[in-house]
């Protein structure tokens, strides 16, 4: 009998451990819905996965390229640019609107790729100037306007275009469909291809991998042109969403899947994690500002800032604990 | 015979790798100056004392943030808080100065609490081992938000003649006070970089952390000084930069100037991998990248051109660069 609850012991640990970001979620919901009855409303709950659909876009690419070791700060700008590109390209043929944000986003992933390969350019540094060019490259393609409130302008879509973001089915928002696909598709790449596999053995290493034969420059190129376009997709969604050219809209949006990504527990140094447990940080990192909602007492907009920032450095000082332990 | 042919082929192995290492320096240099060059000729009124005069006074914050930088990337690391570091000692010495603690005790405050940031920093990194990218990404997230809680709001302006101000538009025989601090700061770091072991230590432990740990370099206090010293040059810049605009904006102080502060230390040639920092580098990276905002200012060109030239510039001088 002793042995029985000591393994059931270990084994609780163990799924605590291994599943860390799935609990914490889980205590987060129940509390939310304990202390908030309109939590758990289904309006909230649909208005909660609308908002987050974009930044978990954006996270899925960015766990691939974290996973192969590198970072990807550029993100948040092919976002924006992509969704500039969706507006203006809908404008000339309607249906160019839905391919052309990808194709941008997968384009400038591989521009990323190439630098981080041929180039040899650290990805953080390489990423990091492409953040800035790619933001400017947004402004130019606004068009009118010295300052960013007077680039904003609203553009005449066709009907569809924006029931792209609002429409449902069955009471599913459409955004949340998507993301779940991506997601679906993801999990299946980074488990069942060789891609995938190859993925985690660059990022665990790169000199390893190479040696073993992989093609590691290709591989890295793939992820990155894999972030880009998930980076599309999300312009594309916030386009449909905006209807309008804003080269400002997505400002902070890398570091938001960053924090998801490794609030999800794949680590920044690679090769290890889940790519599945990246949509619970997106799931945290959603219903965090939500609740700060709810509170309705005046809290001032820059706590959500400060208590992701808490959020992420005990889930970072956790991991480091865990890791300690396990070198041991 | 083949002895001897072995030699001469390496010797021609060296000097062929020499060649492609000056190749490497002189490319970069001739480059950017290239571009000056061109840039100077098609802009009127680009050689005046007053372009000068605006240059050195954007480049202020940009230099003492990247002179932080280039310390903290010679250790193999990186920090990407100094922009909410900024805006934290902005707070901090904004908030004093509002509550009448006088022109000194705020200044001092607002330094202090740049350097308990750089120590929170610093013992994250040494030893809780976790990646410097991650815990300086946690202080960049919240620190913001730290800043505005402790301002109590998002901005607060001072009178124009209040001490404060008086301090950020103080001239020094004739020259702004912000030039007289940005010599100082890169003599002391000279100083450090060339006469002390402390740079050496530094050095060591971004070449090979654990050779340095072996040969018996403390690297917990090592690498907490370094992180703490940035956090302290960050502090001068944000309290600085609140002295001379007489507000503190707690939302928009310092935001975004760890990408001009990383590229000037890229353009500067220290490498991101850790080993010798390269001061005199960053000091001309600190330079070029205001002088492109001034210059596309001048030739009535829009911000957003100048972002796409500092991008394009500074994968260039890197592509120029690499060490392959």
């Amino acid at each position: 009998m002793k042995t029985d609850s000591a393994t059931i012991k270990t084994g609780v640990i163990d799924t605590v451990k291994s599943q860390g970001p799935l609990v914490m979620l889980v205590v987060l919901c129940v509390i939310a819905g304990i202390c908030f009855p309109a939590f758990a409303t289904s309006l909230n709950l649909v208005n909660i996965s609308r908002q987050i659909s974009m930044f978990g876009l954006l996270a899925l690419g960015m766990a691939f390229v974290i996973l192969s070791g590198g970072i990807d700060l550029s993100v948040g700008s092919i976002a924006v640019v992509a969704s500039i590109v969706a507006l203006q390209a809908g404008r000339w043929f309607a249906p160019a609107a839905v391919v052309a944000p990808i194709l941008v986003g997968v384009a400038i992933g591989a521009f990323n790729g190439a630098l981080i390969t041929w180039g040899g350019i650290p990805p953080f540094i390489a990423t990091l100037a492409m953040m800035l060019g790619v933001k400017g490259l947004a402004f130019v393609l606004a068009g009118e306007g010295r300052s960013a409130a007077a680039a904003e302008q609203v553009v005449n879509v066709s009907g569809w275009f924006p029931v792209i973001f609002r429409g449902d089915c069955f009471g599913i928002p459409y955004p949340a469909i998507i993301l779940i696909a991506a997601l679906g598709v993801a999990v299946v790449v980074s488990k069942y291809t060789s891609f995938g596999r190859s993925v985690f053995a660059v990022g665990g290493s790169e000199e390893a991998a190479r040696m073993m034969g992989l093609n590691v420059n290709k591989c890295k190129m793939l992820v990155y042109m894999i972030c880009g376009g998930c980076a599309g997709a999300a312009g594309l969604l916030l386009a449909s969403r905006l209807k309008a050219i804003d080269p400002t809209a997505t400002g902070g949006w890398e570091l938001t899947a960053i924090a998801a990504v490794v609030i999800g527990g794949i680590p920044l140094t690679g090769g290890l994690g889940k790519i599945g447990h990246v949509i619970y940080g997106v799931l945290i990192l959603g219903i965090i500002p939500n609740l700060i909602n709810h509170l309705r007492i005046s809290l001032p907009p820059w706590y959500n800032e400060m208590i992701t920032g808490m959020l992420l450095l005990a889930v970072v000082l956790l991991q480091s604990l865990i890791a300690k332990r396990g070198t041991r | 015979m083949p002895n001897s042919a072995n030699t001469s082929a390496l010797g021609a192995f060296r000097r062929a790798i020499a060649q492609r290492q000056n190749v490497r320096n002189y490319g970069v240099w001739s480059f950017l100056l290239l571009s000056l060059g061109v840039t100077a000729w098609f802009t009127p009124g680009f050689l005046s004392w007053g372009t000068l005069d605006n240059t050195l006074i954007q480049a202020f914050p940009v230099l003492l943030v990247a002179l932080g930088m280039t310390m903290v990337m010679s250790s193999g690391g990186i920090d990407i808080s100094v922009g909410a570091i900024m805006a934290i000692a902005g707070a901090v010495s904004g908030r004093l100065y509002t509550s009448n603690a006088g022109l000194a005790p705020s200044v001092a405050g607002g330094i202090l609490a740049g350097g308990l940031c750089g120590l929170f920093n610093g013992t994250l990194i040494s030893k809780f081992k976790i990646q410097p990218i991650i815990v300086t990404l946690v202080v960049m997230i919240a620190g913001r938000g730290l800043a505005q809680t402790i301002l109590g709001k998002p901005s607060v302006s001072f009178s124009f003649n209040s001490s404060l101000n008086v301090l950020g538009q103080y001239k020094i025989a004739g020259l702004p006070i912000q030039i007289v601090i940005m010599i100082a700061a890169v003599a002391m770091m000279l100083f450090v970089v060339k006469k002390t072991v402390f740079a050496k230590h530094v050095e060591a432990i971004g070449d090979n952390p654990r050779a340095a740990r072996l040969v018996g370099i403390n690297i917990l206090r090592t690498t907490a000084c370094v992180y703490v010293l940035c956090s302290i040059l960050c502090a001068v810049a944000g309290i600085m930069k609140v002295a001379l605009t007489g507000g503190v904006n707690a939302a928009g102080l310092g935001k975004f100037i760890e990408l001009d502060a990383i590229a000037a230390v890229a353009i500067g040639g220290t490498s991101f991998s850790g080993g010798r920092a390269r001061i005199f580098g960053t000091v001309i990276g600190a330079v070029i990248i205001p002088l492109v905002t001034v210059i596309a200012g001048m030739n009535d060109m829009r911000d957003h051109h100048a972002m796409i030239f500092k991008a394009v510039i500074v994968i260039g001088v890197l592509l120029v660069r690499r060490e392959r």
